[in-house]
């Protein structure tokens, strides 16, 4: 295992949040989509989408109702900046320059790591969603 | 080769809309951070985003108000997807598969390009926003190796 065995560009089989109760919130659905690309030189660029958003009535990027901007927002996730890997920790922290969330911006996002072939599977520390703490599981599929 | 030439990561330098009057706008404000990627096998991701966007006042990332929503997205733009190049015309194509505008999910997005002193630039089309005609200048510079 090593560094190097990250490089690539991968895309999401499956992604779901489970709370300590056993309670599974698929915050992007039950068929969700996104990529994620690391590189050689320590970027790295994560997306994540819930298929069926519906679209905003006018197509203009700024004229969403508050309805369909929270459901836009809601139904993505987007960040990228560096990363580094800890083998002995079986962690990867994204080091993130930028993100749709706000609070995420400059801050860094550590996940423990299954990495077996082309299958890289990522668990997130617990994070709060819905005012409750859950540990996301994604799965990903080296192209 | 065009296309060689756009692989890799590429960070922002700056990003303005044009309007049809000449006035030069900065949709994402003045520190505009962004990361564009273009894979060998023909796969991009792009995020621009407005780090002076102010934060959730909760860490709950579901539980923000509709107007952090809002500020958060309309500060934010991220898509991803695959990508042609049409050398003759001087366009890419990002085919987008996911976009946080819900509307560009699935459609084509054509840009002019251009390599400039190592510079990459990319000139949308001309389009709609707020009700306003304009077009978009992204200027890109390679990035070196993370050092950390």
């Amino acid at each position: 295992m090593n560094h190097s065995d990250f490089v690539g560009t991968f895309t999401l089989t499956f992604a779901e949040y489970r709370y300590a109760d056993g309670e599974v919130k698929a915050i992007y659905g039950n068929d969700p989509i996104g990529m994620l690309m690391y590189d050689a030189a320590g970027h790295v660029a994560i997306q994540i989408m819930r298929r069926d958003r519906p679209n905003f009535a006018k197509n203009d990027r700024l004229g969403g109702t508050p309805e369909e901007t929270k459901s836009a927002f809601d139904g993505y996730l987007a960040y990228f900046g560096t990363y580094t890997v800890d083998e002995e920790k079986h962690t990867v922290t994204h080091h993130l320059q930028g993100a749709l969330l706000p609070n995420w911006v400059d801050g860094d996002q550590a996940r423990f790591f299954e990495l077996t072939g082309n299958r890289l599977t990522l668990q997130t520390p617990p994070l709060m969603i819905g005012n409750r703490e859950a540990v996301g599981h994604l799965i990903w599929q080296k192209i | 080769m065009t296309r060689e030439n756009l692989l890799g990561v590429w960070k922002l330098v700056s990003y303005e809309f044009r309007l049809a009057d000449g006035i030069l706008l900065r949709p994402f404000g003045q520190g505009v951070q962004g990361m564009l990627i273009y894979d060998a096998n023909g796969y991009m991701s792009l995020h621009v985003i407005d780090p002076e966007r102010p934060r959730f006042t909760t860490e709950d990332w579901m539980s923000g108000t509709a107007d952090e929503a809002k500020s958060a997205l309309d500060g934010c733009m991220a898509y991803y997807g695959t990508f042609d190049v049409n050398e003759r015309k001087g366009t890419i194509i990002h085919h987008v598969e996911g976009s946080s505008f819900p509307n560009w999910s699935g459609i084509d997005r054509e840009q002019f390009y251009e390599f400039k002193d190592n510079h990459l630039i990319l000139l949308t089309l001309p389009m709609t926003m707020s009700g306003e005609q304009l077009v978009g200048q992204l200027v890109w510079k390679r990035a070196g190796k993370v050092t950390k």
